[in-house]
């Protein structure tokens, strides 16, 4: 597997994301949203895991850290995209017309 | 299940085994016993091993959770006779009952509990070791 | 979204639960090495994997050229579950057919396995925040 097939991915993700978009007309705030959901979702599964470590009910420790993983990326993503709206909001806010 | 209850299976069969190693040592220490309270010479006593037993519903099949020694018995073989008249436990024909320990068999059996004994310490350091790389995860 | 970026990361979760469960049941052997009438088990995951990702038809080394590729990881794999099979191998006079040489080399074998997917699942969340976080 070569390094640039990852990169392939993420811009086959906003190629995609770009074709849903066509098909079901979808703007910028969907895919906020997207991230937002994903960001509580994975939220969800971090909380559970911590719980199951807190209880003794589970001794996964991959499933533990994978999961905390998952959810920091799901909030740099999340407030990725959320950085990117607020500058695109400011670019037009600014042009002259 | 606990947290990592994956070690408490190495450590079920380092408590068996180390139980065993006792009860190995008490046979040898008491192999020339030719009195007991029973009225008889030293009995020499087994451990008998067994699986602690868990279903998992989680898998595919039975998940093992260690062993225990379920019991530990009484070798009902014959007492060993040693010709030995002057003993004042001698019976008419000069011999007296020996406890029915095989010094060098016990031998034997300590050696090959110390050796599993090891190969459980060595499967739990595996344990360890996994789950202090699981940690690194995101490092 | 997001959930296809984190797919190779869970079908590499799935060979962390398989190797975890591996070491269970090898700890379980060797720790039955003297049990009478105990039979050993071992687990059966790798082969399944294989047969789910080659059905799919992309596995791992999907080429992405359309759009519709990012997913590359078939959510059959991701549904495989190790399994745990009893070896009917030979035994010995006591019914127990524990070979301890073959347990520690499955062990050894095992941990090596693990500690390397585990390589592989940071390096996958590494490559994943520098993609996001630029």
């Amino acid at each position: 597997m070569n390094i640039s097939s990852i990169g392939n991915v993420f811009s086959g993700a906003q190629k995609a994301a770009k074709a849903n978009e066509a098909k079901e007309n979808q703007n910028f705030s969907n895919i906020l949203n997207d991230a937002i959901d994903s960001m509580e979702e994975t939220e969800a599964a971090s909380n559970a895991a911590s719980e199951a470590l807190l209880t003794g009910e589970s001794d996964d420790i991959h499933t533990a850290l994978v999961a905390s993983q998952k959810a920091e990326i799901a909030v740099s993503y999340a407030v990725q995209i959320r950085n990117k709206m607020i500058e695109a909001y400011n670019d037009i806010m600014n042009m002259q017309v | 299940m606990g947290f990592l209850s994956s070690i408490d299976i190495s450590g079920s069969a380092l408590t068996a085994q180390r139980l065993r190693m006792d009860v190995i040592s008490e046979n040898i220490a008491n192999a020339e016993t030719m009195m007991t309270d029973e009225g008889t010479p030293y009995r020499r006593k087994v451990c008998v091993m067994g699986e602690r037993q868990s279903f998992s519903s989680l898998l595919d099949g039975e998940m093992g959770k260690g062993v225990m020694v379920t019991d530990i018995i009484k070798d009902d073989s014959d007492f060993e006779l040693e010709y030995d008249p002057d003993n004042p436990l001698a019976n008419e024909d000069g011999y007296v009952l020996m406890p029915n320990v095989d010094e060098v068999e016990e031998i034997i059996d300590l050696m090959e509990a110390t050796r599993s004994y090891e190969a459980n310490v060595t499967a739990l350091n595996a344990t360890k070791n996994m789950a202090a790389k699981a940690l690194s995860i995101g490092d | 979204m997001l959930n296809n970026l984190f797919d190779k990361v869970n079908l590499l979760q799935k060979g962390l639960d398989a190797s975890w469960t591996r070491n269970d049941v090898i700890m379980n052997n060797i720790a039955n090495v003297d049990t009478p009438g105990f039979k050993s088990s071992s687990v059966s995951f790798e082969e399944e994997m294989k047969r789910a990702l080659a059905s799919d038809g992309q596995g791992f080394t999907a080429k992405v050229t359309r759009p519709e590729h990012y997913q590359f990881a078939s959510s059959r794999a991701v549904d495989i579950r190790p399994s745990i099979v009893q070896n009917g191998s030979q035994y010995r006079q006591d019914g127990n057919n524990v070979d301890i040489d073959y347990e520690n080399v499955e062990l050894a074998k095992n941990t090596i396995w693990y500690d390397t997917l585990i390589e592989k699942v940071s390096s996958e969340f590494r490559k994943l925040k520098t993609l996001i976080n630029g």
